[in-house]
């Protein structure tokens, strides 16, 4: 038997479409700031907002007394790498047990090492062994982002089997690794997408760069190591490479820097190829200014003139992420 | 909702009763060979050579380093003051007050080397190939007013050898020479020829104006300043020169002297008394060789001159058909003498002038 | 317990076990996993990859030969391999059993034999016909190549996504990557996608009327060793053996051996035992071996195939004339014509390559007959020049395998010279020095020649604002340039860059040559 349309089927529908209705309206016409408001008047709500994040100041100080720049030179990778780490107070001073330590070295090419154009693999399964055994460090992470394919750039450049061998971790970018990262006080990239995966829970970071010409920047070292930590269209920076440079001086207050001479790349740089014009040298640099030890290293280990000291050297000063002059705070030890 | 299925409700059902043996057999070597094929493509990790996915280094460096490229410096920036003036424009040889605030240059110095002159003056590259030719330097000024220009050639001849014979062919009778010190000079229609020490130049304007006459005399004034030649000034150029025969009128003919092959390397001068006579001066390598020239010289000149007195070092000659006198001498390894002269007592005379300034020879 | 040894279940397992090799194939084939896995051995062993391209060129490339083993398979067991190996066959299956919702008689209907079934015949005419004339096109059919292709372009990057969001990285096909794509992949995927869906509706339609692998299998199991059998006294005509045919080939009738794909379901269905798959008793039971083709089918196939080559060359791109300057090929690849002959559109380039530079043409390189054919697209990437992993995995010889070494033109290949995909040019009118005043000179930084193929004009200027600027103006070395495409991947006009390659100087032809003497290497043709 059919029901009646009696006044409870009446009001039920009436509740249902008032429901109905109601819950729209609220969700379309509300204030954009009361709960549940799906209203976008401007379109701002809309629009994506990207994930930021800040990083946080990884440096450690030196110890009292001791210089701020060490220059090792053995002819072991093993004892330079000592030499120029005691003369500013020793690893275990910068990396204590437990710490989370991001490595990242240079692995921008699938060259092989001895072309000079990446960092040395036997530096990076040195430092990895040291930071987990001598530092007890819970955890060594290693990362690049790469412009070439990172799988082919870490296996030709012998960095994966270092890192692999010596018990630490690799990171490979890909499209969901980056967020935007804000640098206060930086010209080009105070709001720029930067390899993020990798940096998340880390508390000491670790630069190691090769020593390398640069055919437009004049040369590639630790401050520009940097540069492949960035994503985006970072090809644009191409245009005012000094002011870049100088901003990723101040980008990341790494803990240690490390530039690594033992194969410093003469000419036709960045990318190299010969091996022609590969110097194998006997040197490490470790320090905590990033500016001096680019200065000194232009200077001795590049061989350049101190008058043509690159430009982006004088701006990264000026924004504070270093000082040229090192004089008092550099000890060599041979 | 209509009741639809949406995954395949039935469940397998075998209808068939009996398995034969042969079917469990064969089963299990099924079984068998796919395991095996697993496991062989399981196996194949390993089997491949790192190498072809890589170069050795010795690879790299049999080749490093093979290939140099030129880098061109940085082209600095230049204001556009200094831009419009003439600095920019490297002169080379030229001094430069041959440009000026009028005369600027039209385009950049080109030169030229006795391998190439022939494609800057065609055929007559052989006449300054005679003479000894360097280098050409080529520039052409034009006015600010850019309807007239003049082109300057100038040539190095190596020696006043060679600059004074260019010039000697390029000058004619009527031509009025002037000399202020080491240059000499004719002026023509449209310009001037002249030379100055090793230095020949011809400078033609693209018409007949005031203004380039003038430009054309101020070049003279500014070629002045060339520099000497680092070479001794030839014997022979001297020599005429203490004759006071003016620079103008000396001349130096390398080959083909009298029309003879085996007859080179003489100074001409012609002094201001004779009209048409030219006295000679040769040095050559010994006394030997001179008197050997002098007997050649004689021996073929008997053809059209007739002999008229000779001595051992010493012979007059007369012209068949022209008349005038040839005198011939030589004086330790110099060969001397006095062409074209109207009489006997003239021959004498010049003969006598020139073996006074011979300098002595020295043993 | 007995019931566990059945062929069918045997045969399952095979399915899974191919199906399973062949995602494993698929997944090693990038350049940290594949090491020594032969990750083409699927297409190597594709017996129609195989005869094409003998047809077409004349010889049987490298491993190609593996493919007499299916032979043998197919002559002794018939078209075992369709339901057993091919892992485009299972998921036709697969998708063909999960939404199957008909009853018993619907069932039987279906597999019943349609004469539609012949079309695969004259597609497997027409399609060797225009092989033999110089053009190799069983790759948009094949199914073992249509499987690879679709994976790889049109399946792999949705995967990659999906998986991106989960921890599990080691499942990606191409991990560490930033998103890949694949132009073209919509087509690609799209036809993929219709051919497995149609199986809700006409099970096994692809097998059964277009794959031509099976048309040739199904030529060659004519006098197999081994078939499915009916013993005519136990049958009682019930046609219970028609419900899970796969191969819609009568078994309740006359045996039709050229589409019985061995599926063993009929044996399974039997409830009075007659039908076996074995050694027939003789000769004369029922069965009709020959496909339903006629003499009209033959003739108007073979007709088409002698018309389809010509029709396809008739583009006009591929020549020496009037070819497209985006037509970059992999590097070790053959010359044009030659290419086309051995290319089976199989996408193992693309899906081995690192940085995602191998794409499928469109139309617009070549027409049809090139259509999802490897080209570069360095928009996308560049060519890695350590790497020569697509010459790897070629099956069929189209990218000749290279070392890296002859790639780049060291060791004994230094007289030859590396291989040149192209040649760089640089735009001036795009270039930011050239045109804009503005300093970049990116190319000339990643440029990975010793020395650099792009040098520069150096000049100081002072800009329209008044800065002293210097301005490094590249330009390109086409001595040295090998085409690798960085410069026109990182170029930051990234819309239309200014520097930019061309197929022009490409070493695999002589007729596309650039230059006259190469000044660095006097001994380079």
């Amino acid at each position: 038997m059919p029901q009646t349309f009696n006044r409870r089927e009446f009001l039920k529908r009436i509740a249902f479409a008032s429901a109905i209705c109601g819950g729209a309206t609220y969700l379309a016409w509300a204030p954009e700031n009361f709960p549940f408001s799906l209203r976008d008047f401007t379109g701002a709500r809309s629009k994506p907002e990207p994930q930021q994040f800040t990083l946080p100041d990884y440096r450690v100080k030196v110890p009292t007394g001791l210089p701020e720049i060490g220059i090792g030179r053995d002819l072991t990778t093993s004892g330079r790498l000592t030499k120029a780490l005691d003369a500013i107070g020793g690893i275990t001073h910068f990396v204590q047990p437990g710490d989370v330590v991001l490595l990242k070295p240079n692995v921008a090419f699938d060259r092989s090492p001895e072309l000079g154009a990446t960092t040395s693999p036997e530096l990076i399964e040195i430092l990895i062994r040291r930071l987990l055994v001598d530092c007890r460090a819970q955890e060594v992470r290693v990362a690049d982002n790469p412009i070439e394919s990172p799988a082919d750039c870490f296996a030709k450049t012998g960095i994966k089997e270092a890192v692999e061998k010596a018990g630490g971790r690799i990171h490979l970018p890909d499209g969901n690794a980056f967020r935007t990262l804000q640098t206060p006080g930086a010209e080009l990239i105070s709001s720029w997408p930067c390899f993020y995966r990798p940096l998340i829970g880390v508390t000491k970071v670790i630069g190691v760069a090769p020593v390398k010409d640069h055919n437009l920047s004049g040369a590639s070292m630790g401050i520009k190591n940097w540069y492949g930590l960035l994503g985006g269209q970072r090809n644009q920076f191409h245009q005012d490479i000094h002011t870049i440079i100088a901003d990723l001086s101040i980008m990341i207050k790494p803990t240690l820097t490390i530039l690594d001479g033992s194969r410093i790349l003469m000419r036709n740089g960045p990318t190299g190829g010969d091996p022609a014009y590969v110097k194998p040298w006997d040197v490490i640099v470790a320090g905590t200014d990033q500016v001096a030890m680019d200065a000194w290293a232009f200077v001795n280990l590049l061989q350049r003139d101190e008058s043509t000291l690159p430009h982006y050297l004088y701006l990264a000063e000026k924004k504070g992420g270093g000082t040229i002059d090192a004089s008092n705070r550099i000890l060599e030890i041979s | 909702m209509p009741h639809v299925r949406l995954f395949n409700p039935k469940r397998r059902r075998i209808n068939r009763s009996h398995i034969s043996r042969h079917e469990i057999v064969s089963s299990l070597i099924i079984l068998f060979v796919l395991t095996g094929i697993v496991l062989w493509a399981v196996t194949r990790k390993n089997l491949y050579d790192p190498v072809q996915q890589d170069v050795s280094l010795e690879a790299l460096e049999q080749v490093s380093s093979s290939i140099v490229l030129y880098q061109r410096p940085l082209k600095p920036w230049q204001s556009p003051e200094k831009a419009n003036s003439s600095q920019d424009i490297d002169l080379g040889i030229f001094p430069d007050s041959v440009v000026s605030e009028q005369w600027r240059p039209k385009s950049r110095v080109k030169t030229f080397d006795p391998e190439n002159l022939y494609v800057k003056i065609n055929g007559e590259a052989e006449r300054f190939l005679r003479h000894d030719f360097k280098q050409l330097s080529y520039l052409v000024l034009q006015s600010t007013n850019q309807i007239e220009e003049i082109s300057i050639e100038l040539y190095n001849q190596g020696s006043i050898a060679g600059s004074s014979g260019i010039f000697a062919e390029h000058r004619s009778p009527e031509n009025q020479v002037e000399q202020e010190g080491p240059t000499t000079f004719f002026e023509t229609s449209i310009g001037l020829i002249g030379r100055k020490d090793h230095f020949f130049y011809r400078i033609a304007g693209n018409r007949s104006s005031d203004s380039i006459r003038n430009k054309s005399l101020q070049l003279v004034q500014s070629f002045s300043e060339l520099p000497a030649p680092e070479s001794a000034v030839a014997f022979g150029y001297q020599l005429l020169q203490e004759l006071n025969i003016k620079a103008a009128d000396i001349r130096h003919q390398g080959l083909n002297v009298f029309q003879y092959d085996f007859a080179k390397d003489f100074w001409f001068g012609k002094p201001e008394t004779t009209q048409q006579a030219e006295i000679f001066v040769h040095r050559a390598e010994s006394k030997d060789s001179a008197l050997q020239l002098l007997t050649r010289i004689l021996e073929e000149h008997q053809y059209e001159y007739q002999m008229i007195r000779e001595t051992e070092n010493l012979a007059l000659l007369q012209h068949n058909f022209l008349k005038t006198y040839f005198i011939i001498a030589i004086q330790d390894s110099f060969v001397f003498g006095a062409d074209k002269t109207p009489d006997q007592e003239t021959s004498f005379q010049l003969l006598k002038m020139i073996g006074q300034v011979l300098p002595s020879e020295k043993k | 317990m007995k019931t566990l040894f059945r062929l069918t279940n045997i045969r399952i397992i095979s399915q899974v076990v191919f199906l399973g090799l062949f995602v494993f194939a698929v997944w090693a084939s990038w350049t940290t996993r594949i090491q020594g896995y032969p990750v083409s051995r699927f297409l190597e062993i594709d017996l129609l990859v195989a005869l094409s391209t003998a047809l077409s060129t004349g010889h049987i490339y490298r491993f190609l030969g593996w493919s007499v083993l299916l032979l043998l398979i197919t002559v002794v067991f018939g078209r075992v391999f369709c339901n057993w190996m091919c892992p485009l066959g299972t998921l036709h299956q697969f998708s063909g059993w999960l939404f199957n919702i008909r009853s018993v008689k619907e069932r039987q209907e279906q597999n019943r034999y349609h004469h539609r079934q012949s079309i695969k015949y004259s597609i497997l005419f027409i399609l060797l016909i225009i092989a033999a004339s110089g053009s190799t096109q069983i790759g948009l059919l094949d199914p073992i190549a249509l499987l690879h292709r679709s994976v790889a372009t049109g399946i792999s990057v949705f995967w990659d996504f999906a998986v991106s969001t989960t921890s599990f990285t080691n499942l990606q096909l191409a991990p560490g990557t930033t998103e890949r794509l694949f132009t073209g992949s919509f087509w690609i995927g799209m036809i993929f996608v219709f051919i497995i869906v149609l199986n809700i509706w006409h099970p096994r339609f692809f097998c059964r009327t277009l794959c031509p692998l099976g048309a040739l299998l199904g030529l060659l199991s004519l006098f197999p060793l081994f078939r499915i059998h009916r013993d005519t006294h136990l049958c009682t005509d019930c046609d219970l053996c028609l419900t899970r045919c796969e191969g819609a080939s009568s078994p309740e009738g006359s045996l039709r051996l050229s589409e019985c794909v061995a599926c063993m379901n009929c044996v399974d269905d039997c409830p009075e035992n007659a039908l076996s798959f074995s050694l027939p008793p003789h000769i004369s039971t029922p069965v009709r071996p020959a496909p339903d083709i006629s003499r009209r089918h033959f003739v108007f196939a073979g007709l088409i195939g002698l018309i389809g080559f010509p029709l396809l060359r008739s583009n006009g791109k591929i020549n020496d004339a009037n070819y497209s300057p985006l037509m970059i090929r992999p590097p070790g690849s053959v010359a044009e014509t030659e290419f086309l002959k051995k290319c089976i559109k199989c996408a193992q380039c693309i899906r081995v390559c690192p940085t995602n530079v191998l794409q499928p043409t469109g139309l617009q390189e070549g027409g049809i007959e090139a259509l999802w054919t490897p080209v570069l697209n360095f928009n996308v990437g560049h060519c890695q020049q350590k790497c020569s992993l697509c010459s790897s995995v070629c099956p069929t010889g189209a990218i000749r395998e290279i070392s890296v070494t002859e790639k780049l033109g060291f060791g004994k290949f230094t007289q030859q010279g590396p291989i040149r995909l192209g040649t760089a040019f640089i735009n001036r009118s795009r270039c930011l020095p050239w045109a804009n005043e503005i300093p970049c000179i990116v190319c000339q930084e990643v440029c990975p020649i010793a020395p650099k193929a792009i040098q520069t004009y150096d000049e100081e200027i002072k800009d329209t604002f008044g800065n002293l600027v210097v301005l490094n103006k590249p330009f390109i070395i086409p001595d040295l340039c090998t085409g690798c495409g960085i410069c026109q991947k990182e170029c930051p006009v990234t819309d239309q860059p200014a520097a930019y390659v061309t197929a022009v100087g490409e070493s695999r032809s002589q007729e596309r040559s650039l230059l006259l003497r190469y000044r660095t290497n006097p001994e380079e043709s």
